[in-house]
């Protein structure tokens, strides 16, 4: 009887004990389960692993201590996260132009000092109002190109874009989520007002200097090192009558008159820039009429190397032939001058028989002296007084009538 | 670098992923400072999702390769 007693009393402990087992064993793999669903996996079949061997492997220890190595992987990674987001700060305050983060209802999420001082300076925060109010001064985004970042999730370039009368060039760059949807966008502000600014006057400079060039009177050229034209003005094109596009490969030899060539190195040295300076030449034209130029040769380096001579000449033939002419004239003017001379100054002539003393004490006969003294030449003849004189007989066949 | 092979062809997950992480456990220390690399062949395909994520969360490089009938998971140390 206390047998059977005991023997119940066990049956019923070890029933309580199996139970509580078996509820231990479900507990053991509904949680271990959850943790292999959280580690993305999925949950335990009963034949995969029996009781006895999940308690023996300990899958909760397993995934524990993977939860350690995990915790820590995440704690260094959140670091480096830290670290990034620190340096990723600092780049986006200190980044030489404005920077502004929009999310998909255009309100501000986020911007730099640069930003602030282009379009809030003085402002209190500007934190999720629209950006179209706040940059564009509009109501509503509609004309914004910035709203298409939204719809097709690529970049929008904007260039020259005037706002608050500065000129910037904008960049807006979609923010993705899962590399697919657009939940917002960067848009990054560069001021280029002044870039603007300098071109313009660099512009107007280079216009002023470009109509001094075309318009001046003078031929302006440009030789590269081989001899071929980088550029020459209107009037050298109106003078020497070269056309650009119907002779390009035209060289300096080409319209260098032949008596130049000959004159070879010491021609090259001026023209080529080893003897920079004054120059007078001749040139040929297109219509093959000479002509003689003068003016002055100066170098061209670019970053120290030699590329070529810049030669601003003047048409001189005109002025050669008038002085040309002058010359002889002097010299014509000299030579008459000189013969005009010798009948100057006092001649000793006789009172009577109007013979003129030469310098040797010579006595010559007026023609003769005057003759060879100038260029004049004498004919003779008998004035009427000297024929009333010498010749009274022919006198009055002569004159009596007219004298009557 | 030592390099320790385990094969455990024709285990199913989770149980493919359990030995897996308990290898990589016990296996650590070693695993960061690069001494040693762990070679798991399986052909299990549920396994090629599952252990590369899980040892790509612990922080280890992990490379699987196509072999001819199963599958190479090789897990070494270094920072993702």
């Amino acid at each position: 009887m206390i047998y059977e007693d005991e023997n119940k009393r066990l049956t019923s402990e070890n029933e309580e004990l199996l139970r509580k087992y078996q509820a231990s064993v479900r507990y053991i793999r509904d949680k271990v389960d959850q943790l292999l669903t959280v580690m993305g996996t999925s949950p335990l079949r009963q034949e995969e692993l029996d009781d006895e061997t999940l308690i023996g492997l300990d899958p909760i220890g397993i995934i524990s201590n993977s939860f350690v190595h995990i915790l820590r992987h995440l704690n260094r990674t959140n670091e480096k996260l830290k670290l990034a987001n620190d340096e990723i700060n600092a780049i986006f305050e200190s980044a030489g132009m404005g920077i502004l983060v929009i999310d998909r209802d255009m309100r501000v999420l986020e911007y730099n000092s640069m930003l602030r001082e282009y379009f809030f300076d003085g402002a209190s925060s500007f934190i999720g109002q629209p950006c179209y109010k706040l940059i564009c001064q509009h109501d509503y985004p509609a004309g914004c190109p910035f709203v298409k970042i939204f719809k097709n999730g690529e970049s929008v370039h904007c260039e020259e874009w005037l706002l608050h009368n500065r000129y910037f060039n904008v960049v807006g760059t979609p923010v993705m989520h899962d590399g697919s949807e657009v939940t917002g966008a960067v848009i990054v502000y560069m001021d280029i007002t002044e870039r603007i600014r300098a071109h313009e006057e660099l512009k107007q400079s280079e216009e002023r200097y470009r109509d001094l060039f075309e318009n001046a009177n003078d031929m302006i050229q440009c030789i590269k090192p081989d001899g071929s034209f980088l550029y020459v003005n209107r009037a050298w094109h109106e003078v020497l009558g070269y056309n650009d596009e119907k002779e390009p490969d035209l060289t300096i030899f080409d319209i260098i008159h032949p008596e130049c060539h000959k004159c070879g190195s010491e021609f090259r040295s001026v023209v080529f820039g080893e003897n920079p300076g004054r120059i007078e030449t001749k040139l040929i034209t297109h219509y093959g009429r000479e002509i003689i130029v003068e003016g002055n040769i100066s170098n061209i380096f670019e970053k120290d190397r030699f590329v070529g001579t810049r030669g601003i000449f003047r048409d001189i033939t005109e002025r050669k032939r008038i002085e040309t002419e002058r010359d002889k004239l002097i010299v014509e003017l000299k030579e008459a001058f000189a013969k005009v001379k010798q009948l100057s100054g006092l001649l000793p002539i006789c009172a009577s028989c109007k013979k003129i003393r030469d310098d040797k004490g010579y006595w010559n006969q007026i023609e003769s002296y005057i003759k060879e003294h100038s260029e004049a030449e004498f004919t003779h003849a008998i004035c009427p007084a000297c024929v009333k004189k010498l010749y009274p007989q022919y006198y009055d066949k002569l004159w009596e009538k007219e004298d009557k | 670098m030592n390099v320790i092979k385990f094969d455990i062809r024709s285990q199913i997950c989770p149980a493919t992923l359990l030995i897996a992480l308990k290898e990589i456990n016990s296996h650590s220390l070693q695993l960061e400072d690069g001494t040693v690399k762990l070679i798991f062949l399986t052909d299990n395909r549920d396994a090629l999702t599952t252990i590369p994520e899980s040892v790509a969360n612990m922080g280890y490089s992990v490379n699987v390769t196509r072999k001819e009938n199963f599958y190479s998971i090789e897990v070494c140390g270094g920072q993702q």
